[in-house]
C-alpha cells in the first residue's frame, strides 16, 4: 500500500482538489436543512401540540401539595407577566393563547441560546482544531508511507485528506 | 420540577445559586471546546427544542404529570458543558418570561435540573457506551438508561436541598420517598423522549451527536486509506464510490477497512484500532 499510494498520490489529489468547497458547502447546507427542520418541529410542539399536554400537576407540584412542602410557597414575582403560566395575556382562545406563548418561548430560547453559544464558541483560528486531529493523523500516515515525498506533494496529500475527512460522516449515514 | 419561591430558605437558595453560578462558569469555559461556528446554532436549537418539549407534560400515575428535563438529551447531543448551558438558558427563560420556577429558586433549579441531570446522565452514558458493543443501537440504549437515571437523581438532589434548607418541616423520609418514587416514573418518559430524539438524530445525522463521536471518528480514519486505494484501483471518484462500491472489489485487499465505511453498524469489527483511537478523540 505504502509505495503504491505514494506514487499514486497526484492522481488521488487531483480529483479532490475541487472538493473542499463543495464538501464544506454541502455540510453547511445539510446543517441548515437540519436546523430548519428542528426549529419547525420545536415550533410545532410548543405552538400546537402543547395544547394536548397533560394539565395535571407535575411530580414536584403534586408531592409538594400532598406533603405540605408548598405551605409557604410564594406567588411568582412575575405572575402577572404577559406570558405567565404559558398563557398569552389578553388572548382568550386557549389554543391560541398557549400556542402563542409556546412560539414566543421557542423563539426567545433559540435567540438567547444561540447568542450565548455563538459568543462562547471557538473562534475561526482555533476552529481549525476541529479538523486538526484527522489531517494530522493522515499526515503521519502520509509521512510514513512516503518519506521521500517532496514538500508540495505532502501538502497536496494533506489537502486531499482534509477533503475526505469532512464528508465522511455523511457517507457513513 | 420547577421549584417555586418559598420552598427553600434564603441562605440555601443563595448557596445553591453559588453552586449554579460555578457550574455555569465551568460550563462556559468547557463549552468552548464543544462549540464552533458549525455547532453553535445547533446548540441553540437544542435549547429551543428542550423548551418546547418541556411544555409537553405527559401523565404519570395518580393524577400527576411529568415533563422532560432535558439534561441527558442536551449532554448527549451537544456535549455536557453545552448541555448545562442549554438547560440553564431554558430555566432562565421560563423563570423570567413564563413565571415558571421561582426567581430566588433559580439557583436551586439550575443545580437540580441542569447540573445534576447532565452530570449523572453524561457519566452514566459514557460508562455505558464504553461497556456496550460499539454501534448506534448502543448509543440509543445508553441514552435511554442515562436519561432514566437523571430524573430520580434530580429528585434526590432536590430532597437534599430541601433537607438543608426547606422552610417547611415535612419528614425527610416522606419527601425522599414520594419525590424519588414519582420521578422514577417520570424518568421513564424522559428516557423514551431522549432515546427517540437521539435515535432520530443518529439516523439522520450521526455526525451531529456529540455522544457518538467516538464511534464515527475511527471510521473516518479507516475510510481514508480505503478511498485512496479505491481511487488508485480506478475508481476516479472515491467519495461517491465509497458508500456502496468498495466493499466488493476491494474486499480481498483489506476487507475490514472497506466494510467499515459502508456499514457503520459493523463498527464493532474495527474495534482494535477503534479503541486505540478513542482516547485521542476524547482529548481532541
Amino acid at each position: 500500500m505504502t509505495a503504491r499510494s505514494a506514487t499514486q498520490r497526484p492522481t488521488t489529489a487531483r480529483p479532490t482538489t475541487a472538493r473542499p468547497m463543495t464538501a464544506v458547502r454541502r455540510s453547511l447546507h445539510d446543517n441548515r436543512v437540519f436546523w430548519i427542520a428542528g426549529v419547525i418541529l420545536a415550533l410545532f410542539l410548543a405552538g400546537f401540540f402543547s395544547y394536548y399536554a397533560s394539565s395535571r400537576p407535575d411530580g414536584l407540584e403534586k408531592v409538594a401539595k400532598d406533603q405540605g412542602i408548598d405551605r409557604k410557597a410564594e406567588d411568582h414575582r412575575l405572575s402577572d407577566s404577559p406570558l405567565a403560566e404559558y398563557q398569552t395575556k389578553n388572548v382568550d382562545n386557549p389554543r391560541l393563547s398557549g400556542g402563542l406563548a409556546g412560539v414566543i418561548g421557542v423563539g426567545a430560547t433559540l435567540a438567547v441560546g444561540t447568542g450565548v453559544f455563538w459568543v462562547v464558541r471557538r473562534r475561526p483560528a482555533p476552529a481549525l482544531d476541529r479538523s486538526a486531529p484527522a489531517p494530522d493523523r493522515s499526515a503521519h500516515i502520509a509521512d510514513k508511507s512516503a518519506p521521500d515525498s517532496s514538500a508540495p506533494d505532502s501538502s497536496a496529500a494533506d489537502r486531499s485528506a482534509a477533503d475526505k475527512s469532512d464528508p465522511s460522516p455523511d457517507r457513513s449515514r | 420540577m420547577h421549584v417555586p419561591d418559598g420552598f427553600i430558605d434564603a441562605p440555601v437558595s443563595i448557596g445553591a445559586g453559588a453552586v449554579a453560578a460555578a457550574g455555569v462558569a465551568v460550563s462556559l469555559r468547557g463549552a468552548r471546546r464543544e462549540l464552533d461556528e458549525r455547532t453553535a446554532p445547533l446548540a441553540g436549537l437544542v435549547a429551543a427544542f428542550i423548551f418546547a418539549v418541556q411544555m409537553l407534560n405527559f401523565p404519570v400515575a395518580a393524577g400527576t404529570s411529568g415533563h422532560l428535563l432535558g439534561g441527558a438529551l442536551a449532554a448527549i447531543l451537544v456535549g455536557p458543558c453545552t448541555g448545562v448551558l442549554c438547560v440553564s438558558v431554558v430555566l432562565l427563560m421560563q423563570g423570567l418570561l413564563f413565571a415558571d420556577g421561582g426567581l430566588t429558586a433559580l439557583g436551586v433549579n439550575v443545580t437540580d435540573m441542569a447540573i445534576t441531570t447532565v452530570v449523572v446522565a453524561y457519566v452514566l452514558f459514557r460508562l455505558l457506551v464504553k461497556v456496550l458493543p460499539r454501534g448506534r443501537r448502543s448509543v440509543t440504549a445508553a441514552a435511554f438508561v442515562a436519561a432514566a437515571a437523571s430524573v430520580p437523581a434530580a429528585a434526590a438532589v432536590f430532597t437534599v436541598i430541601y433537607a438543608v434548607g426547606g422552610v417547611t418541616d415535612v419528614p425527610l423520609s416522606k419527601v425522599a420517598g414520594s419525590m424519588i418514587g414519582v420521578h422514577v416514573l417520570i424518568g421513564l418518559g424522559e428516557a423514551a423522549i431522549t432515546a427517540l430524539t437521539v435515535g432520530s438524530v443518529l439516523a439522520v445525522r450521526p455526525d451531529l451527536v456529540h455522544g457518538a463521536r467516538g464511534l464515527e471518528r475511527p471510521l473516518e480514519l479507516h475510510t481514508r486509506p480505503g478511498t485512496a486505494k479505491a481511487a488508485q484501483d480506478g475508481h476516479g471518484r472515491p467519495e461517491k464510490a465509497a458508500p456502496e462500491a468498495p466493499a466488493a472489489p476491494e474486499a480481498p485487499e483489506a476487507p475490514a477497512r472497506h466494510s467499515a465505511p459502508a456499514a457503520p453498524a459493523d463498527a464493532g469489527r474495527t474495534t482494535p484500532s477503534g479503541v486505540r483511537d478513542r482516547p485521542q478523540d476524547a482529548k481532541a
